[in-house]
């Protein structure tokens, strides 16, 4: 190949120019193809936030962990009120009073050393 | 916000949108990615149908990585280029060539008539591609991707991997070869009298 032949850098840029003018174009098929791709991969933009007390609910017992969570909350917290407003009377039969307690010894005849 | 509003946005910016599920900013993205990575598939590999599936794989690795893609890190289109240059390589590699069959080069069309322009800019840019299809891979990409694509030497290195003097070297090799080989037809793209 001689150098006659070669062509120099003004006829190469003129072919580049041709090529970036009459480039190949992608078909609406693959277009559609690319924007289903893009529907599918991205995530939805998100609703706006409804604040109801019906959503409130539904965070709050999410939150906790459900309906059985709920129940037990409910429970306990009935419970403490029970005992919150019941009078000591009532609680001490039953031991729960820390106001009064007796001293046992179990093994009398055992010396601790302790003292002499 | 209107289509033609989207347009002047930058494409870090339509991602970002189109990674929270704005529509229109990934239409306005793919019609504005995807002739690019189309047209450089195309050539590269010579064949239509397979630059279909490299463009279609890019374009889905772009979305998927549109929700991670972290603002001012990198040109989208050096990242979304990159990808494209490796699923040809993958593909060249695979099929186990360097260039198409020879049934597979596209024939220059017939001459055009003196005078029409157009015409004969497509016989240019059919011989072009057809001459492309002839060069190693590498440098077939770069010459591309640098002449034709019009990235920066930096951002071909980045797109390709390999180092800024590497990509001035198969450039430059690329270019003399197909200065060599279009010569050869230098009467019937016009330059017969130069």
């Amino acid at each position: 190949m001689s150098e006659r032949n070669e062509l120099d850098e003004r006829a190469l840029g003129a072919l580049f120019a041709a090529a970036r003018d009459v480039a190949p174009q992608p078909s609406d098929a693959l277009v559609a193809r690319i924007l289903a791709d893009a529907a599918a991969e991205t995530a939805p933009a998100p609703a706006p936030r409804r604040s109801g007390p019906r959503e409130w609910l539904s965070d709050w017992l999410e939150a906790i962990g459900g309906w059985p969570s709920a129940a037990g909350l409910v429970t306990a917290t009935a419970a403490g009120v029970w005992l919150g407003l019941s009078s000591p009377e009532l609680v001490s039969p039953f031991g729960l009073s820390a106001t009064e307690f007796d001293l046992v010894d179990l093994v009398p005849g055992v010396q601790t050393g302790f003292g002499g | 916000m209107p289509l033609d509003a989207l347009v002047d946005e930058p494409d870090d910016v339509l991602l970002a949108r189109a990674a929270q599920g704005d529509a229109r900013a990934a239409e306005t993205l793919t019609h504005r990615l995807t002739p690019r990575v189309f047209a450089h598939a195309s050539r590269v590999l010579g064949d239509r149908a397979e630059a279909e599936d490299v463009a279609q794989e890019a374009m889905l690795r772009l979305w998927r990585i549109a929700p991670k893609w972290r603002h001012g890190e990198a040109q989208v289109t050096t990242w979304l280029f990159r990808v494209t240059v490796n699923l040809c390589t993958d593909r060249l590699r695979r099929s186990r060539r360097n260039g198409p069959a020879l049934d597979d080069v596209p024939e220059p069309p017939d001459p055009a008539p003196s005078g029409d322009a157009q015409l004969m800019k497509s016989r240019r840019a059919a011989a072009l591609e057809a001459a492309l299809l002839e060069l190693p891979e590498r440098q077939r990409q770069a010459v591309v991707l640098r002449h034709i694509e019009g990235l920066s030497n930096p951002e071909i290195a980045a797109a390709m991997d390999i180092g800024v003097e590497a990509v001035e070297s198969l450039t430059a090799r690329g270019k003399r070869k197909l200065a060599g080989i279009l010569g050869q037809q230098r009467d019937e793209l016009g330059f017969g009298d130069e």
